[in-house]
């Protein structure tokens, strides 16, 4: 293994890392887009308490992968920069809205005698703005996956929109973002004693693990017609890993079904560690395939192992800063949901309730004290 | 419709620019909140307990608006200039990586900072804040050094247009990295000074004269006016350096033409030949640079035409960041010059008007001067984007045009989120239901 196996690595795990966390996030914006019934409000202060304060933390690992990428493998981002800039424009404006209306909505309406006018069309930017990104992402995967980069296939800048796969990729990154969103709301929810919202988002994550699997079923003819080499891989090298990944789907729907939260969300996270691990075996040497392999995408050899040594010792430095973070504040005692009033600065220390406000905190959680 | 090279130009412009703002509050800040904190925790005066909360809250607005718009850049690197970072990328990846980390260390301190009130003691939540201005202020001078590099590009070795082989430490190893960190840095610090002071300066000249106001402007104006000689002092520093550096930009920032002893310009317009309607002080260049009024100084002729810089624009600003930074200093000494008068008995500090009217204008003149700087020196370095190695003009994005649409349009977010930010900190303090900051 060289160092640029070792940078590879540690870009695939700030891609499973945004998977899992960005993804929730974005998931968070699809169930408010489509909160419906009784209690939509309440749906939409849960998913809106819940975002608030693991925001930032949430979006850093993307970042992490685009430095990751040009710092390792600065020809693969050049190309993935030329092959696909419309999916990406779009994810960026959708990334781009969605932080708009969230400081917007965060930051605001601090004063509740002047409410500030658009507030709600505010709200449906967020919501539409939070499925437009992950949509656009599942197509630049499906792109990669099947080398349908503007300038290497026909179709111009729509060339990674071409075809039934990209389609299924970005319905099912939807889908998969939207499950793991519902799956942890439905355990806030829990934790704030709320048994109709519990209810309510377990009915929402079924509907999404109906929804993945479908897609998941479609897009694996839909696959091996479009990227048969990477299909025959799959097959071979990767046949373990998702079997794997099956299995755990299977296992959060079975614990869902069961009202076992916490049981669910690992599994949920056992099959989207799987999946991408998976395509990326499958894919291994080639970054992009057909067009550049990891060898001659990589930066100049004397900088990979630096590059690798900083990621591995920055990582060691900030994950443990992290969960310093997650012990100082130790488990919260919880209020209700309804309560996302701003900071009040005339309350001497000690007393009222902190607002929540950016930084990577343990999601959902109000502290009082 | 501009063509693509002008309209990649501005928008990156544009995107920079608007992050840059956010950025140095993400600098300076911190500063302001430590120093307030500690003045609290020894005197115990509540003021400057209800002035840092203030900060803080205004702190995490300011940080997560630059969080977006650092990622907009993150994305536009490769949108916009796909062949700089295809070639390049790879030599000065470090920069952007210890960059990154920084940040992520900022956002976890920043978690424990306007989370820890209660949960910490007071000194212990003082020290979250270190780390905090530590990797702020390392952030921006990580990136700083990828841009220095590009001013000074050095350690690596190309070969028909590919790089084969190069120095980790290359960003760091640049000629321009030490005068362009630390210029960086202390521009931060008069922009988050002059800042916060114009901030409380508005809310004095609206009659708010209590001891929230006096210490937020007193805070402020303590980091701009000691910031400010410093960077004068830098600044020439930095020139000398471009001076030797990089002959052709120092030649347009001066809007020097012919190559001999040269005069300093000031103001005027280059019309491809010379600089008209300019004032010119003879010799005086040449003795800011080199100690005599006959030295030579490389003008704009040791280079073709076409790899010139535009010089008016560059030029101006450059005359315009001096101007604002002198200005400033000017401004600096007043402020000694009442805070002395004061202390013997004189009028307090705040007690002029047109001293406060100066104030509030520093704040915008500090940011002005910030962004002229960077005018000068990203346009001085036209039409190179890696000095002497790559032209700007050699983007190599393919369909560009509704790509730069669809940013444009992202741009017009950004403006609203930037009047939707701006809302949240206005100035003075919150309502007088205590007596904690009335009086």
């Amino acid at each position: 293994m060289t160092a640029a196996d070792g940078v590879l690595l540690v870009i695939l795990g700030g891609m499973i890392a945004y998977t899992l966390l960005g993804g929730a996030d974005f998931g968070g914006g699809v169930w408010d887009l489509l909160a419906r019934g009784a209690h939509r409000h309440r749906q939409r202060e849960l998913v809106a308490a819940t975002i608030g304060p693991v925001w930032e933390a949430n979006h850093v690992w993307l970042i992490f992968v685009l430095i990751g990428l040009f710092s390792g493998f600065p020809a693969a981002f050049g190309e993935l920069a030329r092959g696909l800039p419309l999916p990406l424009a779009l994810a960026l404006l959708g990334i781009v809205l969605r932080g708009a209306a969230f400081v917007y909505r965060q930051y605001g309406a601090l004063d509740p005698a002047r409410p500030i006018p658009g507030t709600a069309a505010w709200g449906r930017v967020f919501a539409v703005a939070s499925t437009i990104t992950p949509v656009m992402l599942g197509v630049c995967g499906a792109a990669v996956a099947t080398g349908r980069l503007t300038g290497h296939a026909p179709g111009g800048l729509a060339a990674p929109f071409r075809g039934v796969f990209p389609a299924v990729a970005g319905a099912l990154t939807v889908a998969v973002c939207a499950y793991l969103a519902a799956v942890y709301l439905c355990r806030e929810a829990e934790v704030r004693r709320d048994p109709a919202l519990t209810a309510d988002f377990r009915r929402r994550a079924l509907a999404a693990a109906v929804v993945a699997g479908v897609l998941a079923a479609a897009g694996l003819p839909a696959l091996a017609a479009d990227a048969p080499l990477l299909w025959a891989r799959l097959l071979s090298r990767a046949a373990p890993v998702l079997v794997f990944s099956a299995l755990g789907g299977i296992a959060s729907i079975v614990a869902l079904w069961r009202w076992r939260f916490v049981a669910a969300r690992v599994g949920a996270a056992v099959a989207v560690v799987s999946v991408l691990g998976g395509w990326s075996l499958a894919q291994y040497p080639d970054l992009i395939p057909g067009v550049l392999t990891v060898r001659a995408a990589a930066a100049p050899p004397q900088t990979l192992p630096v590059t690798l040594a900083v990621l591995l010792a920055g990582f060691a430095v900030t994950l443990p800063s992290l969960w310093l973070l997650l012990r100082v504040f130790g488990k919260p005692t919880v209020s209700s949901s309804a309560e996302f009033a701003a900071w009040d600065v005339d309350r001497p220390p000690g007393t009222g309730v902190v607002d929540v406000g950016v930084g990577p905190m343990t999601a959902g959680q109000r502290w009082r004290h | 419709m501009l063509d693509n090279l002008t309209a990649a130009r501005e928008q990156m412009a544009l995107s920079l620019s608007f992050h840059i703002i956010f950025a140095v509050f993400g600098m300076g800040l911190p500063v302001l909140l430590l120093v307030a904190e500690d003045r609290w925790i020894r005197t115990g005066d509540a003021v400057w307990y209800a002035l840092v909360r203030k900060w803080a809250k205004a702190f995490g607005v300011l940080f997560a608006i630059g969080a977006v718009s650092g990622t907009v850049l993150s994305f536009e690197f490769g949108l916009l200039w796909p062949t700089f970072m295809q070639r390049y990328g790879g030599v000065f990846g470090l920069s952007f990586t210890m960059e990154a980390f920084a940040f992520f260390l900022e956002a976890i301190f920043l978690g424990l900072y306007l989370y820890g009130w209660d949960r910490l003691r007071p000194r212990a939540h003082w020290w979250t804040g270190v780390p905090l201005a530590v990797a702020g202020t390392a952030s921006a001078g990580f990136v700083t050094t990828a841009n220095a590099w590009m001013n000074t590009p050095v350690g690596f070795v190309e070969s028909d247009g590919r790089v084969i082989s190069a120095e980790p430490l290359a960003p760091f190893l640049a000629p321009a990295t030490p005068h362009q960190v630390v210029h960086m840095v202390v521009a931060a610090w008069m922009c988050v000074g002059f800042g916060v002071a114009a901030v409380y300066a508005v809310g004095m000249l609206r009659g708010r004269h209590d001891g929230y106001h006096r210490r937020g402007l007193s805070a402020g104006l303590v980091l701009g006016t000691l910031a400010t000689p410093l960077q004068i002092v830098v600044g020439d520093w930095a020139t000398r350096a471009v001076a030797a550096q990089q002959p052709a930009k120092l030649a347009a920032l001066e809007g020097l033409a012919h190559t001999g002893a040269a005069s300093l310009s000031l103001g005027g317009v280059y019309d491809g030949e010379r600089l008209r309607g300019a004032l010119e002080l003879p010799g005086v260049l040449s003795l800011l640079l080199h100690g005599r009024t006959d030295a030579t100084v490389l003008g704009l002729d040791v280079v073709a035409p076409a790899d010139r810089p535009p010089v008016t624009a560059t030029h101006l600003a450059f005359d315009l960041m001096v101007g604002l930074g002198f200005g400033l200093l000017a401004l600096s000494a007043w402020t000694l010059g009442r805070w002395w008068r004061a202390r013997r008995g004189g009028p307090a500090v705040a007690a002029s008007r047109w001293y406060l009217r100066a104030v509030v204008v520093s704040g915008p003149a500090a940011v002005a001067a910030l962004l002229a700087g960077w005018v000068v020196t990203e346009v001085g370095r036209q039409p190179w984007i890696v000095h002497l190695r790559l032209r700007t003009a050699r983007r190599g994005g393919r369909h560009p045009r509704a790509v730069l649409v669809l940013l444009r349009h992202g741009r017009g977010v950004c403006a609203a989120l930037g009047v939707a930010g701006g809302d949240p900190a206005p100035a003075g303090p919150p309502s007088c239901r205590t007596s904690v900051h009335c009086g």
